[in-house]
C-alpha cells in the first residue's frame, strides 16, 4: 500500500461538537469525493512518543478500510487536548477511503483518557474496537469504563513482554480483566503463532502420523516471545486434552489423559520472524520437526531452498519432507483481520480458559 | 484417530488434496487469459500447494515448451507482478501432453504419467464441439472414475456428493455454453452421465463467481430486515438489467448463432432471477441451494406464441454513438449476415408460478451497444396502500426501490421519499447508498480463482447442475420457438441508446424501466 497522498492536518480542540465540525471541514478539504463512509471506530490507548506497532498497522489499513481513529495518549503534560486530522487515500477506482483521526493527549490530570472525554466522539451504530498498547497493569483501572462501549478488545501479550512486562501476567490480564469482564478480546500474539500452529497441525495431518499425537512426551520450541510460547503450549494442551501440572520460566509440565508426563520447553526470546524451530519427541524416541527460516527481505529469490522466508520444512515419521509457505502476519494484517471478522476464536477462548484455571489454582 | 484435533479451528481447512489438473485446450485463449493466471494466483496465495498442471493440446510441444508458454502467460496477464522465484516453483508443477482430442494415445499418457495422483480434475477449455469427443475418450480410457450409468429415463439423476475432505477425487469442469437448446444440453448431459456421475461434473459460469453476485444471497439471507417484505404483497416488480456498451467485438460469426437470448438470458439473467426469487435454503450445501434455484426455474411461466409478442421485445443495434465514438450497425459487423435476424437486445417480462411471486413481473433486459455498461437488480416496491399526503400521484418516481448494483460501482442503494424542508408537505425521492468501493478497497477475488478453488475442494455451490441448465433452456426455448412461430418484428435501436423504443411499454401501466 502506497502512502497517503492527502496531507495530514491537525487542530487542537476539546468540545465534541467543535471536533466533529473540524473533522467534516478537514474531510471536505482533503477528499475530492468527500467520502464519509466509516466502517468502524478504533480507539487506541498508547504511550505518547513511544514506539509501538500502531503506525505500521494503521498504514496497512489506510486505503483499505475507512474508519474513525481515536488515539488516547498517556504521559502528556498540561490540559487534555484533542488534535483532529484527516487522511484519505484514493483507491483504484478513485474513490477515497479516509481515516478520521482524533489524537487525544490525556493531560496531567488524565482527563483525556476518561470515556466521558472520548466516547462522545465515537461514530454511533458502527463497531468499536479498543486496541490496548499501554502497560497491562493499567488495564484494571480502565477496563470497566471501556467495557460498555467496546465491542472488542485487542491486546498484544508479546508487546507487553517486549516492554519488560511479565508474559504470564499479560496473558492473565487479558483473561482476568477483559475476557472475564465479558468483552470479547483478541491477542495479536495468538494471530502471530498461527503459522506455527498450522505447521504443527500439518506435521500430524497424514492419517499415519495422527497416532503419534498421543505419544508426545517432549516439545521443544526455539524462537518467539515467551507469551507466544505459552499460547502455543496451551493451544496444544487444549486440543490434545493435556492438563497443566506446572509452569515455570520457559518450561511447562502437563499430563495427558493417561497420566503420562509431557514436558514443554521454550528457548530464545526473539520475534517469530527471526525463525522458529520446533522439535517434538515421541514415547519411542522418534521425533518430528518443523523449521521456519528467518523472514528477511530479499531472501525470497532462492527457489527450492529451505531458507525461503516463511517456508517451513517438516520432518515427520517416515522421513516425510514438506515445504510450506507460511508467514507470520504483520500487525497491519492482524488488525485488518480483526476489524473485518470481529468474532472470537473459540479455540483462543479455550486457551484463555486454561490460564483462568491456572490462576484459580494460584499458578 | 479419524480427525486431526490440531487442525480444528485453523482457517485454512479449505485446502484441496494433492491433484493434477488436466487442461484440454491448453494452447487456447481461455487457458492463457484466465486459467493460468488464476492458478498462479491461488498458488501465490497459498491456497493450493501440492498439484500438477497438465496442458493437453495438439501443438507438438514438450513440457519445457509449455512451461515457457505459461511463463509468458503469467508475464502478460494483468494484475500480477510475478515473483521470479515463485514462478519457477510454479513452472516445476507444469507438464504437457501433445495429442489430438481423438487420439487414445493422449489419454493413455494421462493415465501413465498422472494416473496415480489422488485428485484429478479435467478442464474442458476447448470449443464446445470437442466436448463429446473428450468426455467419451476419458470414459473409454477409464480416467473418469465414474461408473458408467444408464442414460436418463426422463430426468437427470443426481447423486449424493461425497465429503469434499475425502482425499481422492475425479472431476470435470465444463465451460459454457452448455448446449444451445434444451435438446443439445440434454445430449451433453447424457454424454457426461455416460462417463461421470453428476457430483463429478462442474459446469462453470464465471458470472456466479463474482463477489457481488454472491452478495445477493448474503443480502437476502444474512439480514433479517428484507425477508418480511420480499414477496408479492410488497414488491411491485423486479428489473434485472445487463447492459453492455460493447458490440460483438470480432465475434460476429459466433454471435450470429447465439444472440442475446442464448448468450446472456439463458445463463446470467436467469441465474440472477434465481438468486432474487429463491426460497431460503435449509443450509449452504450445494444441492440445498441448487434445489431452490431449480424450483424457481421450473416455476417460470413458458411463453407461448400468443404471448411472446406482448411479453418480449427483440432488437438489433443500428449505427450510432457509443462512449464518444461512432459505431457501425450490427449487420455491418465482420462475420454478420447483412440480413441477420439475430437479436442483440432482448427484453422479457416473465412471471413465476409460486406463492411468493404470484403476479409480480420480472423484467429482464440485456443488450449490446447500449448507452451505459451496467448490471443491476432493482426491486421496485409498491406504493403505500393509502396515499396520505395531498397532491401526490402514484408513479414510478415515488415508489421505493432497492437496487443491487452488480457492476460497475458495486453496491446497494435504497431509494425512499423524504420531506422537502419548508412549510409545504412536498416530498421527493432520496437515496441511501452503499458503495463497496468506499468501504472495502480490496480487489475482489478473481471469479476464476474462486471457482477453480471450489472445484478442487469439491464445492459445487457456484456451479450449475444439469437439471438447472435444462430448466433454463426450457424457458429460453419456449421464447425462441414462439419467436420462430409468431415472427414478432425485429426492433432496431441506435447504438448508444437504451434499446428499442418498443421496449418502453413492456413494464406495463404505471411502470417504467430504470434509466440506463
Amino acid at each position: 500500500m502506497e502512502e497517503a497522498v492527502s496531507p495530514t492536518r491537525a487542530a487542537s480542540l476539546t468540545h465534541p461538537e467543535d471536533i466533529e465540525r473540524e473533522i467534516q471541514r478537514q474531510i471536505a478539504s482533503t477528499s475530492a469525493t468527500r467520502t464519509k463512509a466509516s466502517l468502524f471506530n478504533l480507539v487506541i490507548f498508547r504511550r505518547a512518543f513511544a514506539q509501538d506497532p500502531s503506525a505500521e498497522a494503521l498504514s496497512h489499513l489506510l486505503g483499505r478500510r475507512p474508519a474513525r481513529l481515536i488515539l488516547v495518549e498517556s504521559g502528556t503534560e498540561g490540559p487534555a487536548e484533542a488534535f483532529v486530522s484527516a487522511r484519505c487515500h484514493p483507491d483504484p477506482k478513485n474513490l477515497e477511503l479516509c481515516f478520521q483521526e482524533i489524537r487525544i493527549q490525556e493531560g496531567s490530570d488524565r482527563v483525556g483518557r476518561d470515556p466521558g472525554f472520548w466516547s462522545p466522539l465515537l461514530i454511533r451504530d458502527i463497531p468499536v474496537f479498543v486496541w490496548w498498547l499501554e502497560a497491562m497493569d493499567r488495564l484494571p483501572d480502565t477496563v470497566d469504563r471501556i467495557a460498555p462501549v467496546a465491542d472488542r478488545f485487542l491486546g498484544d501479550s508479546s508487546f507487553a513482554e517486549e516492554r519488560g512486562e511479565e508474559p504470564r501476567g499479560a496473558l492473565q490480564a487479558l483473561e482476568a480483566d477483559v475476557h472475564s469482564a465479558g468483552v470479547p478480546c483478541a491477542d495479536f500474539s495468538w494471530h502471530r503463532i498461527f503459522p506455527l500452529r498450522l505447521g504443527t497441525a500439518r506435521l500430524f495431518d497424514p492419517p499415519a502420523a495422527r497416532q503419534a499425537l498421543s505419544e508426545i512426551r517432549l516439545v521443544r520450541l526455539q524462537g518467539g516471545r515467551r507469551a507466544e510460547g505459552l499460547l502455543f503450549f496451551f493451544w496444544l494442551a487444549s486440543r490434545l486434552g493435556w492438563k497443566p501440572e506446572g509452569l515455570a520460566e520457559g518450561e511447562a509440565t502437563m499430563s495427558d489423559a493417561d497420566g503420562h508426563e509431557i514436558r514443554l520447553l521454550h528457548e530464545g526470546a526473539g520475534a517469530l520472524t527471526e525463525g522458529i524451530d520446533l522439535h517434538i519427541e515421541l514415547v519411542d524416541g522418534r521425533s518430528l520437526a518443523l523449521g521456519c527460516a528467518a523472514e528477511k527481505p530479499g531472501s525470497a529469490e532462492k527457489p527450492g531452498s529451505a531458507a525461503k522466508p516463511g517456508c517451513a520444512v517438516l520432518r515427520g515419521p517416515g522421513e516425510r519432507r514438506e515445504h510450506l509457505l507460511l508467514q507470520v502476519p504483520t500487525p497491519g494484517e492482524i488488525l485488518l483481520r480483526e476489524v473485518d471478522a470481529h468474532a472470537t476464536d473459540p479455540i483462543y477462548a479455550d486457551v484463555l480458559g486454561m490460564f483462568s484455571a491456572i490462576r484459580r489454582k494460584g499458578g | 484417530m479419524a480427525e486431526n484435533p490440531l487442525m480444528r479451528g485453523l482457517s485454512v481447512t479449505r485446502e484441496p488434496a494433492e491433484f493434477a489438473l488436466v487442461i484440454f485446450g491448453a494452447s487456447g485463449d481461455l487457458t492463457s487469459r484466465k486459467l493460468i493466471p488464476a492458478l498462479y494466483g491461488l498458488f501465490r496465495g497459498g491456497h493450493i500447494r501440492a498439484f500438477k498442471v497438465v496442458g493437453f493440446a495438439r501443438r507438438a510441444w514438450k513440457d519445457e515448451d509449455f512451461r515457457r508458454q505459461v511463463a509468458e502467460m503469467l508475464e502478460s496477464s494483468s494484475g500480477h507482478s510475478p515473483s521470479p522465484a515463485l514462478v519457477q516453483e510454479f513452472l516445476r508443477k507444469v507438464f504437457y501432453i501433445s495429442s489430438t482430442f481423438e487420439d487414445a494415445g493422449g489419454y493413455r499418457q494421462i493415465a501413465e504419467r498422472f494416473g496415480g495422483e489422488p485428485g484429478k480434475l479435467y478442464y474442458l477449455a476447448t470449443p464446445p464441439g470437442e466436448y463429446e469427443t473428450i468426455i467419451g475418450r476419458l470414459g473409454a480410457a477409464g480416467l473418469a472414475e465414474g461408473p458408467a450409468r444408464p442414460s436418463r429415463a426422463g430426468a437427470v439423476a443426481f447423486d449424493e456428493q461425497p465429503s469434499p475432505t475425502a482425499g481422492r477425487f475425479c472431476r470435470i469442469v465444463v465451460e459454457k455454453p452448455f448446449g444451445n437448446s434444451q435438446a443439445t444440453a440434454r445430449r451433453l448431459n447424457d454424454c457426461l452421465a455416460g462417463a461421470f456421475r453428476e457430483h463429478q461434473v462442474y459446469r462453470i459460469d464465471h458470472y456466479l463467481g463474482k463477489e457481488t453476485v454472491q452478495n445477493v444471497m448474503v443480502l437476502r439471507f444474512g439480514n433479517g430486515v428484507f425477508e418480511p417484505f420480499w414477496n408479492s404483497r410488497y414488491i411491485d416488480h423486479v428489473q434485472i438489467t445487463m447492459a453492455e456498451t460493447l458490440g460483438v467485438e470480432g465475434r460476429g460469426a459466433y454471435y450470429e448463432k447465439a444472440g442475446a437470448l442464448r448468450d446472456i438470458v439463458q445463463n446470467h439473467l436467469l441465474q440472477l432471477v434465481c438468486l432474487v426469487a429463491m426460497e431460503p435454503p435449509n443450509d449452504l450445501h450445494p444441492d440445498s441451494i441448487r434445489n431452490e434455484k431449480l424450483k424457481v426455474l421450473k416455476s417460470i411461466q413458458p411463453l407461448s406464441p400468443e404471448r411472446v409478442g406482448t411479453e418480449t421485445v427483440r432488437g438489433q443495434y443500428a449505427g450510432g454513438i457509443v462512449e464518444g465514438g461512432e459505431t457501425t450497425a450490427y449487420r455491418q459487423e465482420p462475420g454478420v449476415s447483412p440480413s441477420s435476424d439475430t437479436e442483440t437486445f432482448a427484453a422479457i417480462r416473465l412471471y413465476l408460478d409460486s406463492w411468493r411471486w404470484a403476479g409480480v413481473p420480472f423484467l429482464l433486459r440485456t443488450g449490446k451497444r447500449l448507452a451505459r455498461r451496467t448490471t443491476e437488480i432493482a426491486v421496485q416496491f409498491k406504493h403505500p396502500p393509502h396515499l396520505l399526503f395531498p397532491g401526490l400521484r402514484p408513479g414510478p418516481a415515488l415508489a421505493n426501490a432497492l437496487v443491487l448494483r452488480i457492476q460497475p460501482d458495486e453496491g446497494i442503494m435504497l431509494n425512499f421519499n423524504a420531506k422537502v424542508p419548508g412549510f409545504s408537505l412536498d416530498m421527493r425521492p432520496v437515496n441511501m447508498d452503499f458503495s463497496y468501493g468506499s468501504s472495502f478497497a480490496d480487489d475482489p477475488a478473481e471469479a476464476y480463482e474462486r471457482l477453480l478453488l471450489d472445484a478442487f475442494l469439491g464445492d459445487a455451490t457456484l456451479y450449475t447442475r444439469a437439471d438447472e441448465v435444462e430448466a433454463a433452456w426450457a424457458f429460453v426455448d419456449s421464447i425462441r420457438e414462439s419467436w420462430q412461430e409468431a415472427r414478432p418484428p425485429m426492433r432496431f435501436y441506435p447504438a448508444g441508446s437504451s434499446g428499442p423504443e418498443e421496449s418502453r411499454a413492456l413494464p406495463g401501466e404505471g411502470r417504467r424501466w430504470r434509466k440506463l
